[in-house]
């Protein structure tokens, strides 16, 4: 059966896709499937070293594209779950280096031998987003509570529809309840109705993120943290799992099934 | 002026120059002054050039009154210098080392077809390729290729070495996952049958 492609896109910087890529391969390559993360953020590189695979890197994605090296040769096996693979981007090159074709191309072919597909995209609207999004069959979009993030998250999910790329999925990221509660933040009943996509889950802010990114250990594999837990949830429900939102406080847990629909 | 000795020529990598191995040096310097002069500001960034001298051999002075001319010309900033048999030309004379008086930050390359020294540090998602060794003035902790070429006698040193990754000629190394407390002192790596060795630089 041929993989699915999922892109993971935001707009904004900083609201933490390349993390939820990390997390998500993490996770569905800790259920056993064939994972392949792909980072299209050329020229600013940081997948490799969220899952701490760096020093592993040889050939990139732009090495492929070029022909300088097979395909193979460029995938970075991660240290954790040898069905886990990395195609890291080019640092010394930038977004132009590669064309939407070409990840068409080169997704086409990493579906023959892997079950999930991820690309992290870069921020903004340009090459590097066409690029990501060129091969990607499924979205996520990534936010986090703020008035100017769910801005750029609106702006990519007309932009993904544009594309062809339908019903993309949303990630709150960088949730933190105390301040909605007073009213400080965002509240997340008003995002999903200014955004009105499918809710594929909800992270709280955590501290264990800053520290898990830096060792290039993802959350998703830590016990007992609340945002590898949200990860975790996210990666079942990629796989189809029915699974409950994470109980971040009980009276927004019943608003927030209320308006997806599981009560 | 006829123009007869300098030939611009463009291919994936970048830009050739050939020189014409027959005419004499100061005419051919004039010539690439004025073809330089011509193009205005048609070369864009990052343009890396390479120079096929033929049959010519140069002298230090000459080489560096040729460098002289690709430094006033923005943008272009890698020369590599090629002979007939595809060596640099006198490799192992003074002259032939590039002398780089900067931090190398990410995503930068320094790539050069004999020895060179930095002056700075290298910064991780840095690159310097050398067909001869490397040396750096200052904290390494990026990726460096020496005897690109094949030259397994090749080295690298640093005051600090805390690479990513190290490649001599075709032989590659990559840092610990857990980096060891390196010594606060300069190391060298040189190639030992075949593999890459880390050692203080002096004992």
């Amino acid at each position: 059966m041929a993989g699915k492609a999922y892109v993971i896109t935001s707009g904004k910087g900083g609201v933490g896709k390349t993390t939820t890529t990390a997390n998500l391969g993490t996770g569905l390559a800790k259920l056993g499937k064939r994972v392949v993360l792909i980072d299209a953020d050329i020229g600013l590189r940081n997948l490799d070293v969220v899952l701490g695979l760096e020093n592993r890197i040889v050939y990139d994605i732009v090495d492929v594209v070029e022909g300088n090296c097979r395909l193979e040769q460029a995938l970075i096996k991660d240290k954790r779950y040898s069905s886990l693979c990395l195609l890291p981007a080019a640092q010394t090159r930038d977004k132009t280096s590669v064309n939407p074709e070409q990840m068409v191309e080169l997704t086409d072919q990493l579906r023959e031998e892997f079950d999930y597909i991820i690309i992290d995209c870069p921020a903004g609207i340009e090459q590097g987003f066409k690029n990501a999004i060129a091969g990607a069959d499924e979205a996520v979009v990534v936010t986090t509570p703020e008035v100017s993030a769910v801005r750029d998250a609106d702006r990519i999910i007309g932009m993904l529809e544009a594309e062809g790329v339908h019903d993309p999925q949303l990630i709150i990221n960088r949730v933190r309840i105390d301040m909605i509660n007073r009213g400080d933040m965002m509240d997340i009943e008003d995002m999903i109705e200014i955004l009105a996509i499918k809710l594929l889950g909800i992270v709280p802010e955590d501290e264990k993120i800053v520290v898990s990114t830096n060792k290039g250990e993802p959350v998703v594999l830590l016990e007992n943290t609340r945002s590898g837990e949200a990860f975790w949830n996210i990666t079942r429900r990629i796989e189809g799992e029915e699974v409950p939102l994470i109980d971040l406080e009980e009276g927004l847990l019943n608003k927030i099934k209320r308006l997806v629909g599981l009560r | 002026m006829l123009n007869r000795g300098v030939t611009f020529k463009g291919d994936l990598e970048g830009l050739i120059i050939i020189l014409n191995d027959e005419l004499e040096f100061n005419y051919i310097k004039e010539e690439l002054r004025s073809k330089f002069i011509q193009a205005g500001d048609f070369f864009d960034d990052d343009l890396m050039v390479r120079i096929k001298l033929g049959r010519r051999g140069l002298t230090s002075k000459q080489k560096s009154e040729l460098l002289e001319i690709f430094r006033e010309q923005e943008g272009i900033s890698v020369i590599e210098f090629i002979n007939n048999d595809n060596r640099f030309v006198d490799s192992k004379e003074e002259g032939d080392t590039l002398l780089v008086k900067r931090t190398i930050r990410s995503g930068q390359t320094v790539r050069f077809e004999g020895n060179i020294v930095i002056l700075g540090d290298v910064n991780p998602g840095a690159e310097i390729v050398a067909a001869g060794d490397i040396v750096v003035m200052g904290h390494f902790r990026g990726i460096a290729h020496a005897g690109a070429k094949g030259d397994t006698s090749a080295t690298i040193s640093a005051f600090r070495l805390e690479p990513t990754q190290l490649r001599i000629a075709n032989y590659i190394t990559r840092a610990p996952d857990i980096p060891p407390n390196s010594p606060n002192t300069p190391e060298i790596a040189s190639l030992k049958g075949k593999q890459i060795i880390i050692d203080y630089l002096r004992k």
